[in-house]
């Protein structure tokens, strides 16, 4: 019984062991190398937005997504209100768990249609993290989260892009996956990431992950850290400048003869 | 489209021409009809996207150099009463410094742009409507108000003058007054000029010909002077408590409108003054009207960032 009990446990650990290594060497497969330029954002005084070129290579017969997000955030938000014919300002709303910024696209339009399921991207997964406290009243929650979607795309700040990114097959290698996207020009600093989700068959096959900084650069890196830290002297600095250009522009004005 | 510029404050980037051209045609508009323009330069930054707050404040320091520069021309003419301006400013600071304070607390309550919106409604309209009126009036030769109406509402306020403590003498402006009016009005003027972003010339000029009784000789240039001290001082306190002012913004709009102001000045003596009147008050009154729409249409967008309308 012993001996019997004993060949089976090998048994057992031999198919354990062997299906380890198929799921490994699936996921091995499944891998996707992921390339993000540039991986640092400057902004600096001529900042006008930015293109993040996003390229990876995928296995065959997979599909793609990609998602530049940031960091969940706090954000104290104001439904509008009807006072006395005029729209003001209600109750504040603190909404926790959405991402500051939310970009994505897919090689395939589906994978990014919403569905009102559980999914791992899109929408539907903000919907899923997203909660929103203070003044909500009865306002259901999908209502605030579609509200709060359009507040959110029309600052560019989320964008769903079904279909943008490109998928070519490469001799051998598998596939090619491009895509590039938009950072808005209103962005704040901070810590973004990329990430790729292999898809097939509506399975994640496996997920990259690659880091995207977007800091202050030059001039107005000078000038909001002098306004933050030093906010006295910054108003001083900027009441100077502003006497001194004037008295200068009024003088050369009378120099030149032109009329004030 | 042209290059861009950010903004650290206002964390956006806006094109440099259309800075530049907003800049100009404000400053055009103020050289063109003798009237200051923060009160079409805050409503028109708000348009193109920076939050109010920024564009008050930024629009404040602009204002800065325009006085200065303004300053310094009447102030070679012998145009500026530096004693009154003084006065005018002691009550400036004390309203500028309340006004700052009322900011900072509506907009912890996250209704400071409503505010800002309904005051530049009845600003905007009243400014508009009245120099629309004086325009269209003087145009078609309306036969003036009856003198003897002013003779006796002017001589029962210079017994009310009279009557008011501590009379002080005003060299420059050869006039004797209590100290109280102008520190009440410079108060005023400097709560308007804080909320609002204005210099708050609208208000101060006419309140130093009817209710001060100042010389008009000397009257744009201390209005000058007393806005470029009370701006001064909103600048520095809403960049030290509000952290709202933009440099980047305010350098660009103040080249734009320096240049503009000169050009308008120069137009200014080519054109019929009572339709120049016609064309700011038209400007003036678009502006007021889409910022009313604004605020009785059902909007776009039901949620707002705290801080912005």
């Amino acid at each position: 019984m012993l001996c019997t009990g004993s060949a089976r446990s090998k048994v057992c650990v031999m198919c354990a062991g062997f299906l380890v290594v198929m799921l490994w060497s699936a996921v091995l497969a499944a891998r996707a190398e992921l390339t993000v330029t540039p991986h640092v954002v400057r902004i600096g005084t001529w900042y006008d937005g930015a293109k993040i070129h996003v390229r990876a290579v995928i296995p065959e017969g997979c599909q793609a997504v990609l998602e530049l997000r940031g960091a969940p955030a706090q954000t104290r938000l104001m439904r509008k209100e009807r006072h006395w014919g005029m729209w003001k300002n209600g109750e504040e709303i603190l909404e926790r768990g959405a991402p500051v910024l939310y970009l994505a696209m897919s090689t395939d339009p589906e994978l990014l249609t919403r569905s009102k399921k559980n999914s791992s991207w899109g929408y539907d997964a903000i919907s899923g993290r997203i909660s929103f406290t203070g003044g909500v009243g009865n306002i259901a929650h999908h209502q605030l989260f579609d509200e709060f979607l359009w507040l959110k795309e029309n600052r560019g700040r989320y964008g769903i892009f079904p279909g943008r990114a490109s998928i070519q097959v490469l001799p051998g290698k598998g596939q090619l996956v491009e895509g590039a996207f938009i950072l808005p020009t209103h962005l704040a600093c901070g810590n973004y990431h990329v990430a790729l989700s292999v898809v097939k068959d509506g399975r994640v096959l496996s997920k990259e992950m690659r880091p995207l900084k977007v800091k202050l650069a030059g001039f107005p890196a000078a000038v909001f850290e002098l306004a933050h830290r030093h906010a006295l002297a910054y108003g001083i600095l900027a009441a100077s400048i502003a006497i001194l250009s004037g008295f200068l522009v009024g003088l050369l004005f009378h120099f030149i003869g032109k009329p004030e | 489209m042209g290059p861009s510029l950010y903004s650290p404050i206002a964390e956006n980037s806006i094109n440099v021409f259309l800075l530049l051209g907003l800049g100009s045609s404000v400053g055009f508009f103020s050289g063109l009809c003798g009237v200051g323009g923060g009160f079409l330069m805050t409503p028109l930054l708000t348009m193109i996207g920076i939050p109010p707050t920024i564009a008050a404040a930024s629009d404040s320091n602009q204002i800065v150099a325009s006085a200065a520069s303004g300053t310094y021309a009447h102030s070679r003419l012998g145009g500026v009463d530096f004693k009154m301006g003084l006065f005018l400013f002691a009550g400036g600071l004390a309203g500028s410094t309340l006004g700052v304070r009322i900011v900072e607390s509506l907009r912890a309550e996250g209704h400071v742009d409503f505010i800002i919106r309904i005051l530049y409604v009845v600003l905007l309209g009243g400014v508009g409507a009245y120099m629309m009126a004086e325009g269209v009036s003087c145009l078609r030769k309306k036969a003036v108000p009856d003198p003897a109406d002013n003779i006796s509402n002017a001589s029962a306020w210079n017994r009310f003058l009279g009557v008011l403590p501590w009379p002080v003498r005003f060299g420059k402006s050869g006039i004797t007054l209590s100290p109280i009016l102008p520190l009440v009005a410079g108060c005023l003027v400097g709560l308007v000029a804080a909320i609002l972003g204005v210099g708050g010339g609208f208000i101060m000029l006419p309140t130093m010909c009817y209710v001060l009784r100042m010389p008009i000789r000397v009257v744009v240039g201390t209005n000058l002077f007393q806005e470029l001290l009370v701006c001064t001082n909103v600048t520095i306190l809403q960049a030290s408590e509000n952290h709202t002012v933009d440099l980047v913004l305010a350098l660009t709009l103040l080249a734009g409108s320096t240049v503009g102001a000169q050009l308008g000045a120069r137009l200014s003596h080519r054109i019929n003054a009572d339709t120049l009147k016609i064309i700011f008050a038209s400007v003036v009154l678009i502006i007021m009207v889409k910022i009313f729409l604004e605020l009785v249409i059902a909007p776009d967008l039901m949620l707002s960032l705290k801080g912005e309308q």
